[in-house]
């Protein structure tokens, strides 16, 4: 039903609430009379949609945050994770250093890590393969022969009698 | 996808001992075969004792072989002669009596080889002695150290 007054208060609420000056108990009316069929008339139209933007605007600002993961689970998780990254770095240490690092000796069939007694055995395998000094090379032994018989037939020119065999 | 990952793992696994040989014939020595030998001692050291030494790497085997053990070493110390850069020989009756042999480096890693029959001289079956290292110590530093 069309008031002329009725709808001059409207009108004039309505440039007032885009002009920014109206309270909010004025919007909250303005919004009922929006929302009611007495502004059935096309022209409130526009102010409906930017009324109901804004209304919609409002409830997502205002809206709760979702939920969060209870603090303390996830510290538990990357404490678990820690330590088993620990765990995993130290036994695969632990691996390496032991491939690494071998001292291991066996003895009649006996396996010795005693780090002393397979060193000793190390030296004593390096002893048994020394070549000492002193000790006549193949050139030395077959030098030695030859002056041996060179010798004893220098010596048998000078005797009548034949030399005896080596 | 799950298969194929595990088949190359397998693979990767297999190839790991001849990884391990280093293209030596003489590691067939230190597979374990003379561990459980009565009159046997084999060694072996790695890394940090060997240091001081300039080696990462011992390995020797001490025995009396059969004849037929002293030929097959024999056999396995003259193929990887043919590698060496640095031989000092000495036989006996025909039979090995000492070797030393020095081998190219390998990425700043020498290897050398010892070998003594002592057996040789006599025609008896006595020790034999089988020595195998590697490291970044020159040859002339290991003569050094071994004749203090």
């Amino acid at each position: 039903m069309n008031r002329p007054g009725h709808n001059a208060h409207w009108d004039e609420l309505i440039a007032r609430y885009f002009d920014g000056l109206t309270t909010d108990e004025e919007e909250r009316r303005l919004r009922r009379f929006l929302a009611s069929p007495d502004s059935a008339d096309a022209r409130y139209d526009e102010t409906r949609a930017v009324m109901g933007f804004l209304a919609v605007g409002r409830q997502l600002h205002t809206a709760r945050p979702a939920t969060l993961r209870p603090p303390h689970r996830a510290r538990l998780w990357a404490a678990a994770a820690s330590f088993l990254l620990l765990l995993s770095g130290g036994a695969g240490w632990w691996i390496t250093d032991s491939k690494q690092n071998v001292c291991v000796a066996y003895i009649d069939g006996q396996r010795v890590t005693d780090t002393e007694i397979v060193m000793q055995q190390a030296e004593h395998a390096l002893a048994a393969v020394r070549r000492t000094t002193g000790e006549p090379t193949v050139e030395d032994q077959l030098t030695d022969m030859f002056q041996t018989l060179q010798d004893e037939t220098d010596g048998a020119a000078g005797q009548t009698t034949k030399p005896t065999e080596p | 996808m799950k298969r194929r990952f595990l088949l190359s793992i397998l693979l990767s696994l297999m190839a790991l001992p001849l990884l391990a040989q280093k293209g030596m014939a003489i590691q067939e020595l230190f597979d374990g075969r003379y561990k459980d030998r009565q009159g046997a001692t084999e060694v072996l050291v790695k890394g940090r004792k060997l240091k001081p030494y300039g080696l990462t790497l011992f390995r020797s085997l001490t025995f009396r072989p059969s004849k037929a053990e002293i030929q097959r070493i024999e056999q396995l110390v003259r193929t990887d002669a043919r590698r060496a850069s640095d031989k000092d020989t000495d036989t006996q009756n025909g039979r090995l009596f000492y070797g030393f042999y020095g081998f190219p480096p390998t990425d700043g890693r020498y290897c050398y080889l010892f070998y003594r029959n002592d057996g040789a001289r006599s025609g008896r079956l006595t020790e034999l002695t089988v020595v195998y290292m590697e490291g970044t110590a020159t040859a002339e530093q290991l003569k050094r150290m071994f004749s203090k």
